[in-house]
């Protein structure tokens, strides 16, 4: 696992020159690849870091998203933003990012966790553009932390009654009072909160529209992902305790996850709408995860990568709208076909993948969650199936009002798109719908 | 005769190809202003052996950046080239390759190759396909009724 941070730490003497760091991410990122084949679930270990199936797809996701970051953000780099911070920040994030989910030790797990929201903090309120970017930040600052305290806690009673925290040695918990029941709040909370379930969904929103494209990117591209890695982490754990609960967040996440879509319909900027969006693909996951059968776990996984690539390609897109009309309104992004007609097979590419079509990663995630939701449950099919349409009905609504139409009246002309735009979406879409020809590289 | 008239203009055709100067000189028939002064004619010499400087100065001049460096051309040129070739040959490309070729990845092909086989086996024997007793029933403890109690059971 070292041979792949200490690269990366080495990266971070390059912070000045822009290029070598965008190269250099990317060559990481081909490293980590070809280091696929391995037939023990427990490979490049060493230094109480580890990869299994899941966290091998996550840190590849991770420095593939940071490298498409780099490309998307030339405006950080053309007005000279303090770019060499940019690029720290970044890659500090990445190791930060990548520690997590090579862990294999529960503390260490929950030091990098809550260590990588500083970088984002930064990112957000150093490179983000409106006033609002300091609740945005109090918000995800605090929603995190005021639920990963019980986490912590709750990690040190278990180190106390079982003398180990390394995650692959974890003894499932049995126990039926009330305590064990508080025990299991405090721990699966914190995850819930990053994922985010609906009910502690706020702080999502505001900090993906305040945050520059790079927080947007990274945010919706991997620290999601934290929180549902977490919970496959932390429940084996818990296995006993989470069957009893396992209804509650399964009925949230349906009906949370409808009535976020239904939210979705309304936005009117549309960071805002791909961010809703996020929340309602992650409540699709939350119940694959909580149900905790083996096509919920692969369908989770394979949904949250899907995710990752599709929502930062979106974001992206909405960025690239943002830099040239310097809004994000969808009442004067209107019509955008007639102003950057290349972009619209992007946008249309991505929108697609975002509604779970054929072939992209999404649509398998999403069938896979179905069957699993539906095979717990019959009642849900009700849930399921407005989840579903929603999805296709919001996604829809964003690409026709932003693409088709007469375009607003007050914009002139934009350069169609630069190739280094067009690449990074590109390398996001291909990924994405490339990936289903062979995801047994995802499952579990 | 028409063959030898033939012959006559190929020759002249071609005599004047190989014989055609490196410097043309063409001479517009725009004329200048009527006065009453003498005209001069402006020919314009167009020289075919540099063109060179003259097209490069144009691409300078009408530079569109490929997105990663808007100042210098030659930065942008270089920096999309290296992202290029890391991003898509290395990274889509090469690693498309391996992942697609992979010998068996996680045992899939191994393991479907024993289930058929093992299958073959208890179809010869007459065995079903999956023993109704895969865990001997002595081995298995389940707790007695007055312990359950009401307590619900979840399958």
């Amino acid at each position: 696992m070292l041979k792949f941070i200490l690269p990366l730490i080495l990266l971070m003497k390059f912070n000045k020159e822009w290029k070598v760091s965008q190269v250099g991410l990317f060559f990481l990122s081909f490293l980590i690849s070809v280091n696929c084949y391995h037939n023990f679930f427990l490979f490049n270990s060493g230094f109480s870091l580890g990869m299994d199936y899941i966290s091998y797809i996550m840190i590849l996701l991770s420095v593939w998203i940071v490298s498409l970051i780099l490309i998307s953000s030339q405006k950080i780099k053309n007005l000279n933003n303090f770019s060499s911070s940019f690029i720290s920040t970044n890659i500090f994030l990445l190791l930060f990012l990548m520690l997590t989910f090579s862990s294999m030790d529960y503390l260490m797990f929950y030091i990098s966790f809550e260590a990588s929201l500083i970088p984002t903090l930064i990112l957000i309120l150093g490179w983000g553009y409106q006033p609002e970017r300091i609740q945005a930040g109090i918000y995800m600052l605090f929603y995190t932390l005021a639920f990963s305290l019980p986490l912590l806690v709750s990690l040190l009673i278990y180190y106390f009654l079982t003398g180990s925290l390394v995650i692959s040695l974890g003894v499932p918990l049995e126990g039926e009072n009330y305590l064990y029941k508080f025990w299991y709040m405090s721990t699966v909370l914190a995850f819930l909160v990053k994922l985010p379930m609906f009910m502690f969904h706020l702080w999502l929103p505001k900090a993906h529209v305040e945050a520059p494209i790079a927080g947007s990117m990274i945010l919706a591209g991997v620290l999601l992902k934290l929180g549902g890695y977490g919970l496959i982490r932390v429940l084996i754990m818990f296995q006993e305790m989470n069957k009893s609960f396992c209804w509650f967040w399964v009925s949230l996440g349906i009906v949370g996850g409808v009535y976020i879509s239904l939210m979705c319909m309304r936005q009117v900027d549309m960071k805002s709408l791909i961010a809703y969006s996020s929340v309602v693909h992650m409540s699709l996951v939350l119940c694959g995860i909580m149900i905790f059968s083996l096509w919920g776990l692969a369908g989770s996984v394979i949904l949250m990568v899907g995710h990752g690539l599709c929502s930062s390609g979106l974001f992206c897109l909405a960025n690239m709208v943002y830099e040239r009309t310097g809004s994000r309104s969808l009442m004067v992004n209107k019509g955008l076909l007639a102003f950057m007609p290349s972009m619209g097979l992007w946008w249309f590419l991505l929108s697609v993948s975002n509604m779970a079509s054929p072939p992209s990663l999404n649509l398998m995630g999403e069938i896979m969650l179905i069957l699993t939701v539906l095979s717990w449950s019959k009642i849900s099919i009700l849930g399921i199936s407005l989840l579903s349409f929603f999805s296709a009905a919001y996604t829809l609504y964003m690409y026709s009002l932003s693409q088709h139409g007469i375009f607003y009246n007050s914009l002139y002309s934009c350069c169609s798109g630069k190739v280094s735009e067009y690449l990074s979406l590109f390398l996001h879409w291909l990924p994405l719908n490339a990936m289903i020809m062979n995801s047994t590289l995802l499952m579990i | 005769m028409a063959a030898l008239t033939r012959l006559g203009a190929l020759s002249l055709r071609l005599n004047q190809r190989l014989l055609q100067p490196s410097v043309v000189r063409s001479a517009g028939i725009s004329t200048s202003k009527k006065n009453k002064d003498t005209v001069t004619v402006t020919d314009v010499i167009t020289d075919h052996g540099k063109t060179k400087t003259e097209s490069s100065e144009a691409a300078t001049k009408n530079w569109v950046s490929w997105g990663f460096d808007r100042f210098s051309q030659v930065e942008d040129n270089s920096t999309m080239h290296m992202t290029f070739f890391v991003a898509i040959t290395l990274c889509i490309v090469t690693t498309g390759f391996i992942w697609s070729y992979l010998p068996d990845f996680r045992m899939r092909d191994w393991a479907q190759r024993e289930a058929f086989l093992e299958l073959r086996r208890r179809e010869a024997l007459g065995l079903p396909a999956i023993d109704p007793d895969l865990v001997p029933l002595d081995k298995i403890e389940l707790p007695a009724d007055e312990e359950l109690g009401s307590r619900e059971i979840i399958i």
